[in-house]
């Protein structure tokens, strides 16, 4: 599967902030591998894609999926159910300098299966995935 | 002056899907001073839409929307239903109980679009944001597990018009409302297996009904109310195949008693308004607030559902349509 990643922190000034805007390490979406990203997909400074093989649909639906919270006063949606987990010892340096680069010259970054395992971390409470 | 950042949607479009395209939009479209307009190109969409987090106005706001020719709105010989050749979101997600498309963002428009919800324990869409707008979509709805069609979630001031909501065996509320108000105005809400389920549901809400084809439910519960008082709903000149069109206690002027192979030129596959349908002129004149039909077409005062008889080919919305609001 190929991950097309945020890595932006989107301005928060509220606990709603955090819920609804896209924060570094939110997952936008998910395609098959050799996926034709548009222009735009590859040049927007905020987002990179890491390429996975072997992450399954389900693994990579779940990364993207928001989270709903039932309530029967206010029920509520967030952005996301997961994250992943883009800075600290345990990112690689050609992956955080990958991150790092707004430019984009490198279109995507493949990535091994089981790192993008290690570092999906529930959105809220860091439980892994 | 806004500017309109109008970005097609699919297959060699300027994003490869809903979530990027809506992932693309800044987060303050008030000081960006944009309307960010999403154009589905004419084919599915397989993937739970959440339109949330961006800070918008009556005058810079989220649009989702259909590219040229890819709705079944935009051409009147279309048969008024679901249609797997034109623009689609679908899910058969059953952990996405918010809804297949939910938005949160105030002032979003959602129009020309169609949602397919065959999976189970899902409302079909959910808006939760004042002020929205939504109309000239077809919210169908296959599986007999469903929740909501459609479900404006503690927003007040929506607009929903010229809808189709078409369902098979639901078992909740078609048009749910709670809390919230706005108007709800020539729509057709088909339930295409009779059953005891509910046409229009509101919660503690006051919104008005009014020219609605309402078929196919529990006697007394096309237009369902809890709450009374300044919690019951309007519901005026509707019609219904029941011999009791709701609870509620304002309401007046409807058809009862229809007989449904009557109205629709087919009552599981097309929902357009039949040669001869009471619906036709049957209700009250809301022309100033609803002009045109779901094709576009001018409708004859009085017309109650979302499709006009006799519809002209080719009839352009206009403009003043889309920006309206609530009317």
């Amino acid at each position: 599967m190929e991950l097309l990643i945020n890595v932006e922190n989107r301005v928060r000034v509220s606990k709603d902030d955090h819920a609804n805007k896209y924060a570094l390490g939110d997952v936008v979406t998910a395609h098959e591998d050799g996926w034709a990203w548009s222009p735009a997909e590859l040049t927007n400074p905020d987002w990179r894609i890491f390429v996975v093989p072997g992450l399954t649909r389900a693994e990579a639906d779940a990364l993207r999926a928001p989270e709903w919270v039932p309530s029967d006063v206010f029920p509520r949606t967030l952005k996301k159910q997961y994250r992943l987990q883009l800075v600290g010892p345990i990112v690689p340096p050609q992956v955080s300098t990958y991150l790092l680069d707004a430019t984009r010259r490198r279109p995507s970054l493949r990535v091994p299966v089981d790192f993008v395992r290690s570092i999906a971390q529930h959105r809220g409470r860091g439980v892994d995935l | 002056m806004p500017t309109t950042q109008s970005k097609t949607i699919g297959t060699g479009g300027d994003y490869s899907d809903i979530a990027t395209w809506e992932a693309a939009i800044p987060a303050n479209l008030v000081t960006s001073d944009e309307i960010w307009q999403g154009k589905l190109k004419a084919e599915e969409f397989a993937e739970n839409v959440l339109i949330t987090g961006h800070t918008t106005d009556a005058t810079r706001y989220i649009e989702l929307t259909t590219d040229t020719d890819a709705s079944v709105a935009d051409d009147d010989t279309n048969d008024l239903n679901y249609s797997t050749s034109h623009a689609r979101i679908t899910s058969t997600s059953t952990y996405f109980s918010t809804g297949i498309l939910k938005t949160d963002d105030n002032y979003t428009r959602i129009n020309k679009i169609q949602v397919l919800n065959s999976g189970k324990f899902s409302t079909n869409t959910r808006v939760a944001g004042t002020n929205s707008t939504i109309e000239r979509c077809i919210f169908r709805s296959t599986h007999s597990n469903n929740y909501q069609g459609l479900y404006v979630q503690g927003a007040d001031s929506v607009a929903y018009r010229n809808l189709c909501i078409a369902e098979a065996t639901g078992t909740k509320e078609m048009l749910y409302i709670a809390p919230g108000s706005g108007i709800a105005y020539n729509n057709t809400v088909v339930n295409t297996t009779a059953g005891t389920q509910v046409g229009g549901q509101t919660d503690y809400s006051r919104p008005l009904y009014k020219n609605n084809a309402i078929f196919s439910f529990k006697s007394g519960n096309c237009a369902d109310a809890r709450g009374s008082g300044d919690w019951d709903p309007e519901a005026d000149f509707c019609a219904t195949d029941s011999s009791d069109f709701s609870d509620v206690t304002d309401s007046s002027g409807h058809l009862l008693s229809l007989t449904t192979s009557d109205q629709f030129e087919n009552v599981s596959s097309n929902f357009k308004m039949k040669s001869g349908a009471d619906l036709e002129a049957g209700g009250t004149d809301l022309t100033g607030t609803v002009p045109n039909d779901f094709f576009g077409n001018a409708f004859t005062a009085g017309d109650i559902g979302c499709c006009a008889q006799a519809a002209a080919a080719g009839g352009a919305y206009p403009t003043s349509m889309l920006l309206g609001g609530v009317g």
